[in-house]
Formats: C-alpha cells, sequence, structure tokens
C-alpha cells in the first residue's frame, strides 16, 4: 500500500499492517480503505455555516456516503429537503424517496430551483439505489435517499453508490431512520442525528420547528460538534398535532425559511 | 411626417421622411416644433394610423412584390424585381400597380424609381417625384446620369470636394475623363465613382427577411359580452400560442389581441383585420412557454371591453428563443442533458414512472401536488 512507516512503530509491525491492509484492498476493493480526515474545502457547502462549521470538511463529504438520522417526527426530510433546495440553486441534485411521502413543490416552497431537480420515487427498493447510481454518474451533484427503514438493502448496493459517489465527486445524504445494515453503516462517513428541540410560535401559533444537528460519528475528523436550527413554515399552524400530522410526518409540507439559531 | 402622443402626453415625431429631416426634423421632437421647421410637410397623426401595423402592412404589399425587400428608414424601400412575374406584362405595370398598392396602406402616394442598380432606382425616384414613376430602362443609365451633380453622390466628403476643386460638377464630366486619370487623383474611389456614374454600383437589395406568421384564433360559441370571462379561456389561448411558437422555433417580444365580434370580416391569420378591439402589449424578455404568455394574454384580455365572438392572438418581434442559442455550452444545461440521457436510460429499463421533473402550475391552481405541480417523465 505504500505507507510510510509512522515514529516508533517497528519495521516488523509496519510490515504485517501493510499485508493486512493489501489483504483487505483484494477484498473488498480500493473504496474500502480511506486514509486520513478530509481536508477544509473538500466537502460540499449546505449554505447553511453554522452546519457547514461542524462538518470535519466544512461541509457535506464529497465522494462519501452520509447519514442523517431521526425518528419519524423529528424534522429529518424537512431539513433534508430544505439542504437540497439550498443546494439546487447551484448545482443539479435528486431525491429518491423510497417512502413515496415527499411533496416536490416542498423544494420550490424551500426557494430551489425545480430546473435543476430530479425526482426518483421507486416502486421497489432496487429500483431506487439503481436510480440513484445512474442520476449521480449522469451529473447529480446531490442526491437525498429519504426513508424511514433502511432494512431492504442488499449487500451489493452500497459498494456500488459509494464507487459513483468518488467517481463523480458527488454527495449522498441517507435521511430518516435509527439504524441501517451494516454493510451500509459501515460505508457511512458521517452520521448526523437531527431531533426536535421545539416549536417556534408567534402569537400562539406554530410557525416553525427548531431542530438540534450534532455530528455522532465521523471517519473524517472530530465528531461531537452540535448546532441548532430553525425551519419556518409558511403558514402558521393552530396547534402542534396539526404540525406533527401534516408536516412531519411527511405527508404534506409547504417550506419556510432556515435559519441558524445558535451552534 | 407622422406624429403621436408622447409619453409626456405632448405631440411628437414618430416618423419622418429623409426630406423633412434634412429641412430639421427630428424624431421624438415637439409636433409644433417640427412643423414650424418644415411648414410643407404632411403630417397624419399615428393615433389613426397605429404606425406599427401601417408598417406591417406595407411589408405585407411589398412582399406581394418581390421576396427580397429591404426598408431604409421610414422612407425608402428597395425591392428586388429581378426575373418576370406573369402578373404584370411589363417593369412599368409592375410599377405602376406597386405605386397604387402602397398609396392605399399610407394614403400618400410614393415616388417610384425603376432601374437597373439601387443607385439609379433611388436617382429615378428622386426624380421622378411624390406620385409619379421614373422607369430607366436598362442601357440607358449612363446618359440619365449623366447630369446628375457629383455632390449628390455618396461618395465621402473629401472625394466630392476633390471633384468640385476640380471642375468636375456632373457624372458626365467625371466619365469624360479617363479612369486611370482619375485613379491617379482620387485613388480608389475613382472605381466607386466611375461605377455610379456608369449605373453600375453593384449594390444589392439587403432584404429583411418575411417573418413567418405567428397567429393563433379561437372562435368562441357565441357572442360573449362579458370580457371577464374571457379570462377563463387564457391558458388555453397561451398553450395554442406557444404550441405555434415551439413549431417555429421562435419567441415573442410582443404580443398583440385582436377581438373581432360576429360582424367583423373573417380573414387571413396573421394579417389586421376591421375589429372591433385590437391591443398590443410589450413583453419584457421574450415569451416562449405557456407560463411566459399566460400574464401578457391575461393583461390585454383586461383591457377589453366589447362583443367578442372570436379572439385572435398575433405573435410580433420574433426572434430566436435565447436559450436555444445563448445557453447551449452553459455548464449547467449541458450538465442536465447529460441527466436527461441518463433518465432516459432508466425510463428503458424501469419504465416512465421512476424518475419525475417537475415545474409550478402557473396561478393559484391549490395544494394538492397534482394539482399544483406539473410532472414531466422526462
Amino acid at each position: 500500500m505504500g505507507l510510510d512507516r509512522p515514529l516508533g512503530v517497528t519495521e516488523k509491525d509496519h510490515g504485517a499492517l501493510e499485508a493486512v491492509l493489501a489483504d483487505l484492498n483484494r477484498r473488498f476493493g480500493p473504496t474500502m480503505l480511506r486514509y486520513g480526515g478530509a481536508e477544509e474545502g473538500d466537502g460540499l457547502a449546505t449554505g447553511v455555516p453554522c452546519l457547514d462549521a461542524i462538518l470535519p470538511a466544512g461541509g457535506l463529504p464529497r465522494g462519501r456516503l452520509s447519514w442523517m438520522t431521526g425518528r419519524a417526527g423529528e424534522g429529518v426530510f424537512d431539513l433534508g429537503l430544505a439542504l437540497l433546495a439550498r443546494i439546487s440553486l447551484t448545482l443539479p441534485v435528486a431525491v429518491v424517496d423510497f417512502d413515496l411521502r415527499v411533496d416536490p413543490g416542498d423544494i420550490a416552497d424551500y426557494g430551489g430551483a425545480l430546473e435543476n431537480f430530479w425526482l426518483v420515487r421507486p416502486q421497489m427498493p432496487e429500483q431506487g439505489w439503481a436510480a440513484a447510481r445512474a442520476v449521480i454518474l449522469g451529473g447529480v451533484d446531490f442526491c437525498l435517499l429519504l426513508a424511514h427503514s433502511w432494512r431492504q438493502v442488499s449487500r451489493s448496493v452500497p459498494a456500488l453508490l459509494v464507487a459513483a459517489l468518488e467517481e463523480r465527486g458527488a454527495v449522498a445524504l441517507l435521511g430518516g431512520g435509527m439504524t441501517v445494515p451494516p454493510h451500509l453503516g459501515g460505508r457511512v462517513a458521517i452520521e448526523l442525528s437531527c431531533r426536535r428541540e421545539g416549536w417556534s410560535r408567534m402569537h400562539r401559533d406554530v410557525v416553525g420547528v427548531e431542530l438540534s444537528l450534532s455530528v455522532v460519528r465521523s471517519r473524517l475528523g472530530l465528531s461531537g460538534g452540535e448546532c441548532r436550527l430553525a425551519v419556518g413554515f409558511p403558514r402558521a399552524y393552530p396547534n402542534p398535532v396539526g404540525v406533527m400530522g401534516l408536516r412531519l410526518g411527511g405527508l404534506l409540507m409547504e417550506g419556510g425559511l432556515m435559519e441558524a439559531v445558535g451552534s | 411626417m407622422v406624429s403621436g402622443l408622447g409619453p409626456s402626453g405632448r405631440r411628437v415625431v414618430k416618423a419622418a421622411s429623409e426630406a423633412a429631416l434634412a429641412a430639421g426634423v427630428h424624431l421624438a421632437q415637439d409636433a409644433r416644433q417640427a412643423e414650424m421647421a418644415c411648414p410643407g410637410a404632411v403630417q397624419l397623426q399615428d393615433e389613426h394610423l397605429h404606425l406599427e401595423v401601417m408598417r406591417e402592412q406595407l411589408l405585407a404589399v411589398l412582399y406581394d412584390f418581390s421576396p427580397l425587400v429591404e426598408i431604409c428608414g421610414d422612407s425608402q424601400v428597395y425591392l428586388d424585381l429581378g426575373g418576370r412575374d406573369p402578373r404584370w406584362a411589363t417593369e412599368a405595370a409592375r410599377a405602376s400597380q406597386l405605386g397604387r398598392a402602397v398609396q392605399q396602406v399610407l394614403g400618400v402616394a410614393p415616388a417610384v424609381g425603376v432601374g437597373q442598380s439601387r443607385f439609379v432606382a433611388l436617382v429615378a425616384a428622386l426624380r421622378a417625384g411624390a406620385g409619379r414613376i421614373r422607369l430607366v430602362p436598362r442601357g440607358s443609365a449612363t446618359a440619365f446620369l449623366s447630369a446628375w451633380p457629383v455632390s449628390e453622390l455618396p461618395l465621402p466628403p473629401r472625394t466630392v470636394a476633390q471633384l468640385l476643386g476640380f471642375g468636375l460638377l456632373t457624372c458626365g464630366d467625371c466619365l469624360a475623363i479617363p479612369l486611370s486619370d482619375l485613379q491617379r487623383q482620387l485613388g480608389p474611389e475613382a472605381i466607386t465613382l466611375y461605377r455610379l456614374c456608369l449605373g453600375q454600383d453593384g449594390a444589392t437589395v439587403n432584404p429583411r427577411r418575411k417573418p413567418p406568421p405567428c397567429a393563433v384564433r379561437k372562435v368562441l360559441a357565441g357572442v360573449v359580452e362579458n370580457t371577464e370571462a374571457l379570462r377563463f379561456g387564457a391558458p388555453e389561448l397561451a398553450a395554442m400560442l406557444a404550441e405555434e411558437l415551439a413549431r417555429l422555433g421562435l419567441a415573442c417580444g410582443r404580443l398583440r389581441i385582436l377581438l373581432l365580434d360576429e360582424d367583423a370580416a373573417e380573414g387571413e391569420l396573421g394579417l389586421r383585420q376591421p375589429g372591433v378591439f385590437l391591443d398590443e402589449i410589450t413583453i419584457p424578455t421574450p415569451a416562449v412557454t405557456t407560463e411566459d404568455l399566460l400574464h401578457p394574454i391575461l393583461s390585454l384580455l383586461a383591457r377589453a371591453r366589447c362583443r367578442v365572438l372570436t379572439i385572435e392572438l398575433q405573435a410580433l418581434s420574433l426572434t430566436p428563443p435565447p436559450q436555444v442559442q445563448a445557453q447551449l455550452w452553459a455548464v449547467g444545461e449541458t450538465t442536465r442533458a447529460e441527466i436527461g440521457r441518463a433518465v432516459a436510460r432508466l425510463h428503458e429499463r424501469f419504465g416512465q414512472s421512476l424518475v419525475w421533473r417537475v415545474g409550478l402550475r402557473p396561478g393559484h391552481p391549490g395544494d394538492v401536488p397534482e394539482e399544483r405541480l406539473i410532472w414531466h417523465s422526462r
């Protein structure tokens, strides 16, 4: 593998390490192992400064798979679509909607550019993964994959997707779910956790949701960074129950502005 | 001289002949000042003429006589009459018919000159005067021009001054001097001078391409007196016109609406008919799609107050749509085209319902995505 021998490591130990790495490389391919952390500026800026500040690469890492975890109703879909809308202003983006619950009008409501947006609505999970890989190889720079559960993922899918991401320097973000199969989790470079902290209110109406986003796992640098974001709704809801049923459940979402409320 | 109401509400000059311009009239000048500068000018009022409509009608008449028409300002028009036309036995008959047709449109009699070259035709028209025709037969141009003063030739002022200094006052005087002698004095300009004097200037008509008619017409089931109701038909009209524009591969910079009642004569599509309402609107950016056209159409319909049986929409100021050429090499366009090819392959493999593109439907159709958005499978 041609690694430089670090100080304090004997020649014998270094030779054994190189042999193990060569074996892993032969069995799983070069994408399985990556060295070192990401460099500053190697990430795709999300357009939200406080979020980019906590991400090791200054943004979502290019050529890697990221994952934003969160239960249904915690605002993962809203936040993912809002981020996608911001990125769509400059780059082509795609959403793979495994649960068929996304309203693409949200992209426009969040201020995104629909001419840079593709929506994949697969009838079967395999179609969604194949489409994600195809559109990334076709030229999409940011692909958001949304699902509440990631159980039905075949073993070959993550490797093929990551290979496509590396080839193009694109970004894929899994949104939703609390667990992933090991063969998918092993490919995730950054894991973000999204939690709902509270509601933004005005005149006793709910006008937005406050979210907390933290880096719980990172292969590229230090984890632990946290920021708070507010996603504003375009119209007020009389109570949180209505919001939970209509918006954060993913049934009907109309956009708003996203702003940082602290980090 | 044509005058009309300017932005400040005062009457200003909107078009003027070369003679009027030479007399001191200029465009956008106050009409009273223009009248004082050129007392003999025939003054026409734009409100009664619809200058743009008149220009288009004039073009339509001219294209009937020749496919090659060049417009030089508001005072000169050149037609290439090369080739025989079976409708007229002689060139004189053709020219007189042309003069009558132009007079019917403009209301004033034009001066018509027919010659073997552009310059000869111009001199013939100037010699003929308004309402008359001067025909210079082929081969007699040199004799016709021999008395024409060199000061009126389209030459640089320095060359004209040199000729006058030599005592050469007319074209005939210049032709009496050998070309080599003229070349020694004037250089390359001597050849131009010689050709002009011989009536062989070689300048051709630079034709303005005949714009393709782009208009749609919708005949209503019955006469509509409440023009508010017409607005419900605007999306259909916009879609029809967008389809026509797409067929021609053009964008529309100006939109004209013509509302006809049951008494209005049916005529050829795209030409002005005596209707009950005519209005135009300029579109800030050339419109191509249904969405682009919808708002101008709604604006035009909102101004109408009359009985309507037929609606005609005419797309004017047609230009190539900017995105066809201008953005072809833009990074975004090429990337999108590449993604489109990848999506096409996915559709072949998994069916048309896998990957979608969406656009916002104009207006306020509702919150349901199926109604609010336009879904494209490519």
